[in-house]
């Protein structure tokens, strides 16, 4: 038995050199594969099963250059791109509330807090970026339990501002990765899969219902509809692609029509679009904006509109650092500042969406994509109520306005994304395929259950 | 075309390309493939080869799956790229480049004859 021996020694000391240790199951099991080949080859010469696997092992090198060859391979890549674009996109905002803050009430300590902050994210980033991403597809049920026992905690001990439960929503950001790890551990489960999910993401919706946030809701849709598109044209289930896509839209595109046909979404829109009809009233944000935009420059401070006259637009406009950060700095400073934030916003979730694309792993590939959707919503649904189009209320600027709890939980999800881009690569998905449950000891077929005896 | 510095192991990635522009190949049944081809003049090392070949799959030249075709054990296939296809045309040309000016060289070709 000692040449056994030999062989798992051989196999160690080849990943004692590779530092990733994600890869080293991935690397163990094809080099043995490899010295089995090997040892049949000088066996069928008519060597003995020993000398066999000692001639077999010589033959392979030695291990610790193949494992110094293989580190050098497979060694953890920063994502640089994205970690530069994060901390431009924190100074920019640093840089903008450093010169819009002392026209708001309390700017100043929010500065100095949301500063503090700032750095608290960064710590946040780190450690997020360090820690395994992939528990998001060990543990789904237990992370979204946790996840939704807290947002629900939240409602029940916060006192909600404005008839919203603001705390609680902020966690709501997080509900698109703790649905990708979820969809991931539905590999080949067919369409009961598919409904599970469907399930999974109904109940999520329900939370966000409580809290109520229709932005929330709005993002926790389009990001898990995309997930789960995603992980269909996969093949992920194991289903026909159409027909599981139909299940998905079927009540999409049915609920979207009810809502519609309720009317209640009517008097918004046409609000939405032209807030003057209501000018003082629902619509007076919706005006103030579009004023403030048609007076402004290119650089330099915009005019403000003619019965306004005698007031500062940080008088006029609510949240100049927070809800309404863009179209304050495009008032005051003109648009060029609204070109370079936008600018560094579409580098940023350019760069994640190619790299969310060569993910190769399912489970990399939905987590990086659930973080990017999370990011790109948010930053629709700001820009629209910053240029005056204000349908849904806006989240956050993503890193660039004010807001600490959103800086947080957006650092987070960096991080996790960072993660992701980090060692994304290594990841090999769980194998339950078909071809690989062949293995298997007990398997069911035809309708028979089959009893293996010859499994090694 | 200039001809590569690192031409030695260049000339690796060649060959290894070239076996799986026919059909894709684990890693043993190259370096039997390769022996095999080269009447055992190229006797590849495993500890060479699959260095390699990871470094070819980072770099999307080859991509890898899992299979059991004609086994009970599931083995580690690679399977070359359009990428890949497009590194070996580089490769071959690299090789013929250098191929014939060592045997220009050998031949004695005739301006180099003269300056002796």
């Amino acid at each position: 038995m000692q040449h056994h021996i030999k062989v798992k020694q051989y196999l160690e000391t080849i990943c004692s050199q590779i530092r990733c240790k994600k890869i080293h199951g991935d690397i163990r099991e094809e080099i043995e594969n490899h010295i089995v080949d090997q040892k049949e080859a000088f066996k069928a010469q008519g060597f003995n099963d020993e000398t066999a696997t000692l001639k077999a092992l010589e033959q392979m090198g030695d291990p610790i250059i193949i494992g110094t060859e293989l580190d050098r391979t497979h060694r953890p890549k920063p994502e640089w791109s994205v970690i530069t674009l994060t901390i431009l996109l924190l100074a920019a905002g640093t840089v903008i509330r450093f010169f819009t803050s002392p026209q708001d009430f309390n700017g100043i300590e929010l500065f100095n807090k949301q500063l503090f902050f700032t750095i608290a994210g960064i710590v946040l980033m780190a450690l997020f970026y360090y820690m395994d991403f992939t528990i998001l597809g060990k543990y789904p049920k237990t992370i979204f339990l946790l996840l939704a026992a807290v947002t629900i905690f939240l409602t029940i001990v916060s006192n909600p501002i404005n008839g919203k439960y603001v705390y609680a929503s902020y966690l709501l950001l997080l509900f698109p990765i703790s649905f990708a790890g979820f969809v991931y551990n539905m590999r080949n489960r067919g369409y009961i899969g598919v409904v599970f999910c469907g399930i999974f993401f109904a109940v999520s919706f329900m939370i966000s219902m409580i809290i109520p946030s229709v932005s929330s809701c709005i993002l926790l849709v389009l990001s898990c509809l995309a997930v789960l598109t995603i992980a269909i044209l996969k093949g992920w289930f194991s289903v026909k692609k159409l027909y599981a896509l139909l299940l998905v839209y079927l009540p999409v595109i049915g609920s979207l029509t009810m809502i519609f046909a309720s009317g209640i979404l009517s008097k918004r829109i046409a609000l939405a679009l032209n807030p003057s009809i209501d000018p003082s009233g629902a619509g007076y944000i919706g005006t103030i904006t579009r004023r403030l935009l048609s007076g402004a420059q290119f650089i330099g401070q915009g005019n403000l509109p003619q019965n306004f006259q005698g007031l500062s637009a940080a008088q006029v406009l609510p949240g100049i650092n927070s809800d309404f950060l863009l179209t304050y700095i495009i008032h005051r400073f003109g648009w060029l500042t609204f070109v370079i934030v936008l600018t560094l916003l579409t580098v940023f979730i350019v760069r994640a969406i190619i790299l969310c694309l060569k993910q190769k792993s399912v489970l990399a590939l939905l987590v990086s994509t659930a973080v990017t959707l999370t990011f790109i919503i948010q930053t629709i649904l700001y820009i629209a109520a910053n240029l005056g189009f204000q349908l849904f209320a806006p989240l956050s600027l993503p890193l660039v306005s004010q807001g600490s709890s959103y800086l947080l939980i957006n650092m987070c999800l960096i991080g996790i994304l960072l993660s992701v881009f980090r060692t994304g690569y290594f990841i090999k998905d769980k194998q339950t395929s078909i071809k690989a449950s062949t293995n298997s000891f007990l398997k069911f077929e035809d309708g028979k259950l089959i009893i293996d005896f010859n499994i090694h | 075309m200039a001809a590569d510095k690192t031409l030695l192991s260049g000339s690796t990635t060649m060959l290894i390309l070239k076996l799986l522009e026919d059909k894709d190949m684990y890693g043993y049944q190259m370096i039997e493939e390769l022996s095999k081809k080269s009447n055992d003049t190229f006797n590849l090392k495993a500890g060479t080869l699959y260095p390699l070949l990871h470094s070819l799959e980072q770099q999307g030249m080859v991509i890898s799956y899992d299979d059991n075709v004609d086994s009970a054990r599931i083995r580690k296939y690679y399977s070359i790229t359009k990428k890949g296809r497009g590194l070996l045309a580089d490769k071959k040309a690299e090789w013929q480049t250098y191929f014939t000016a060592v045997n220009r060289v050998l031949k004695g070709g005739a301006n180099l004859a003269a300056s002796y």
